[in-house]
């Protein structure tokens, strides 16, 4: 370890994202796995970090790096990024934000915790991150520090996760009808769903609801070499348009999103498919503009008929919800800077050695102490001097080593880790950083 | 034991008043970690509630069902029994601060002027009476409770169908599940209503203590048979949605219509007065 990162952390978060670029760019950055793990290569080797990691997805494209050596690590990466991706951000006038701790600390744990997403309090992001770290593991970019970061960064997401609503309520107009269908019907593994079309739209809401356990589906489109490829991931029937009425008892879900110009599901339809069910509970969602279904079936005894206003209402509810939770999530996610900034203060190597020497020689002034009386008062200087000399020369060795800690870097943190672990050195942490622990 | 009588009428609405203040919050705050402070609460308010009759049974020396107010306090003692159940069963505590309110109210009413002993009625003395009686009250309980569910049940319907999408909407378990604990709580109160009208009817012919022509025993069986058949259309007809639910609410509404007739205006053997 340097003097310097003895001092500070020197953890650097260099990078872009949806709110400072356009897509175009952002799309022309996002790196595969290959290309991670060539940039990690590149920080380690030529701007000597020490440690490295590389968080790309379609809304952002961020390095995190310990202990470069380069002098300017913005511009650093803005090269580096013109070599893989090959795009000259710099020429184009485009500049990338650059944090050193605590705020890339802070910033990576808000991104972790779906503070910094387009969609706020998404959950992908928890897997984007989980993602990098494996990736970062398996290069060579991981050590320590970034270890006990992204740990951090992870136990920071969860806790906005479970302790907060920033995750809570449909964000998807697919998603909100999957949620009201569990609303209406509960548990959704024994029931059938049938989907009307085959686009984009009909192969998500399939997705949704093969999430929530239901099984069966029918497909009813006009393109059935489409169909029948949405239908192979779930062995769905598929049916012809003209089928709608003879299959539509048979649903308890019916999701259209076609792009036909008229209704494709009429009021009598429903009404005689109701007379089969025998009035039992239907959900119909039109997620199709122009609609695909009657408005009129709403009016029906149990049935639910909900158009993309209706889940667009239930996904601005969501969102604002989400935005409520902000503040807590904050709090959160300053708690969790504090407490790593605090971890990684406790690494510094002289106040280790000290604490770590203080611990013995307290014990042998103890046990002095406890035996005091079993020796005659003029045998206590050497008593005393007896047991300072074992001390001393047990540690000897052991504070050699440490000291050598300094210069040996991710390594060094280690073994400081792992003595203050082992000897219970942790004056500065609070009962819930040892519970976290 | 008879100094511990005027301080559980009071404990017993304060610890009720608890319960439903800590459902309240709960309710209000999703995702709240308080969850189960509710739940609790009215665990420990129901067994102050059963100390409390227990107490009131030694010291009166029957069933302390004697008086009107009794019966409410062993209805909202029921109530809150089969609430419970039900919660348990299907882990959803949303819907207690809407059963917990009526149980207070209830057990106000019942502290507030039913704490005097009241003397045995002839009528409590056999035993077969009083097993009766109880049987007859945890059925009316469950009813109550089967009836809240059962409106609580139609706000929501009323909600979905009309794309309104507010705290009620969230908080609530979904229709089908509400619709599953109106039933459920309803074959509850039928099952220990025919108890009672079958240790009833028993009773009379043996002790030839009244007649058959008593309107409360056909009101009582008029009721018996509405819920019978909304819990057969449930399970045999596969009612669902607001038609099943109507049926329960209307057995309970014949229910309690019923007994305001035989209290106030009809003459009955073994009414509660």
């Amino acid at each position: 370890m340097s003097k310097a990162a003895e001092a500070s952390l020197d953890f650097l978060c260099v990078g872009l994202n949806h709110e400072t670029s356009p897509l175009e760019i952002r799309d022309a950055l996002v790196m595969n796995e290959e290309e991670m793990e060539r940039a990690i290569h590149v920080l380690r080797d030529r701007a000597g970090a020490e440690e490295a990691l590389i968080l790309s997805t379609c809304n952002r494209t961020e390095v995190y790096a310990r202990g470069a050596s380069v002098a300017d690590l913005p511009l650093f990466v803005n090269d580096l990024l013109r070599e893989i991706k090959g795009m000259d951000l710099g020429a184009r006038g485009h500049r990338l934000y650059a944090y050193r701790e605590p705020d890339s600390v802070r910033h990576l744990f808000r991104v972790a915790s779906g503070l910094n997403s387009q969609v706020l309090g998404e959950p992908q992001i928890v897997g984007q991150v989980k993602d990098a770290v494996t990736l970062a593991a398996r290069s060579g970019g991981s050590g320590p520090v970034t270890e006990r970061l992204l740990d951090a960064a992870l136990r920071c997401a969860k806790r906005a996760r479970t302790e907060t609503g920033i995750g809570r309520g449909p964000i998807s107009s697919v998603y909100a009808a999957v949620n009201l269908a569990t609303k209406v019907l509960g548990h959704l593994g024994d029931k059938r769903a049938l989907v009307i079309g085959s686009g984009e739209m009909a192969g998500l809401a399939m997705s949704h609801l093969m999430d929530v356990g239901v099984g069966r589906f029918t497909i009813a489109a006009r393109n059935r070499e489409r169909a029948e490829l949405l239908g192979s991931r779930t062995s769905a029937r598929v049916v012809t348009m003209e089928a709608i009425p003879v299959v539509l008892p048979g649903a308890d879900i019916v999701i259209c999103a076609t792009s036909a110009p008229g209704f494709v599901v009429v009021e009598p339809m429903v009404r005689a498919a109701m007379k089969i069910r025998k009035n039992r509970p239907f959900l119909l969602f039109d997620l199709a503009v122009p609609r695909d279904i009657d408005p009129l079936a709403s009016k029906l005894p149990n049935v639910f008929l909900h158009d993309l206003d209706a889940l667009g209402a239930i996904v601005s509810q969501s969102l604002e919800q989400r935005r409520a939770e902000i503040p807590k999530v904050e709090a959160i996610v300053e708690e969790e800077v504090r407490r790593f900034m605090r971890w990684h203060r406790s690494l510094e190597l002289k106040p280790t050695i000290t604490e770590f020497r203080g611990y013995f020689e307290r014990i042998a002034r103890d046990e002095i102490e406890r035996h005091r009386g079993k020796f005659r008062p003029e045998d206590q200087p050497a008593l005393e001097a007896l047991a300072h000399s074992i001390v001393q020369k047990l540690l000897h060795r052991p504070t050699t080593r440490l000291n050598r800690a300094g210069e040996d870097g991710g390594t060094g943190l280690r073994r400081i880790d792992a003595v203050r672990e082992l000897f219970g050195i942790h004056e500065d942490e609070t009962d819930e950083d040892r519970n976290a622990r | 034991m008879q100094s511990l009588i005027p301080l559980l009428t009071t404990l017993l609405p304060v610890l009720y008043a608890l319960s439903l203040a800590a459902y309240a919050r709960a309710y209000v705050r999703e995702g709240s970690t308080g969850d189960a402070w509710g739940p609790w609460l009215l665990r420990a308010a129901v067994l102050v509630h059963i100390f409390y009759l227990s107490v009131r049974g030694v010291l009166e020396g029957h069933l302390p069902l004697a008086s009107v107010y009794d019966f409410l306090s062993a209805t909202g003692l029921g109530m809150a029994c089969v609430y419970l159940y039900v919660e348990m069963r299907e882990g959803i505590r949303t819907t207690g601060v809407f059963v917990v309110p009526f149980v207070f109210l209830i057990q106000i009413v019942s502290s507030a002027y039913g704490n005097q002993p009241t003397s045995e009625p002839v009528l409590l003395r056999p035993i077969w009476f009083e097993f009766h009686t109880l049987n007859a009250v945890l059925g009316y309980s469950a009813f109550a409770v089967s009836a809240i569910y059962g409106v609580l049940f139609l706000l929501l319907y009323r909600d979905i169908k009309a794309n309104r999408f507010t705290l009620f909407f969230r908080r609530m378990p979904p229709l089908e599940v509400l619709g599953q604990m109106n039933i459920r709580a309803a074959s509850g109160g039928l099952l220990f209503l025919t108890l009672a009208i079958a240790m009833g009817v028993g009773w009379l012919r043996r002790s030839g203590a009244g007649t058959f022509s008593d309107p409360k025993i056909w009101l009582t069986i008029g009721v018996w048979a509405i819920f019978a058949f909304a819990v057969l259309a449930y399970h045999r007809f596969g009612w669902r949605g607001p038609r099943a639910i109507y049926m329960c609410l209307v057995g309970f509404t014949t229910l309690l219509l019923s007994r305001v007739a035989v209290d106030l205006f009809l003459h009955s053997f073994h009414s509660f007065r």
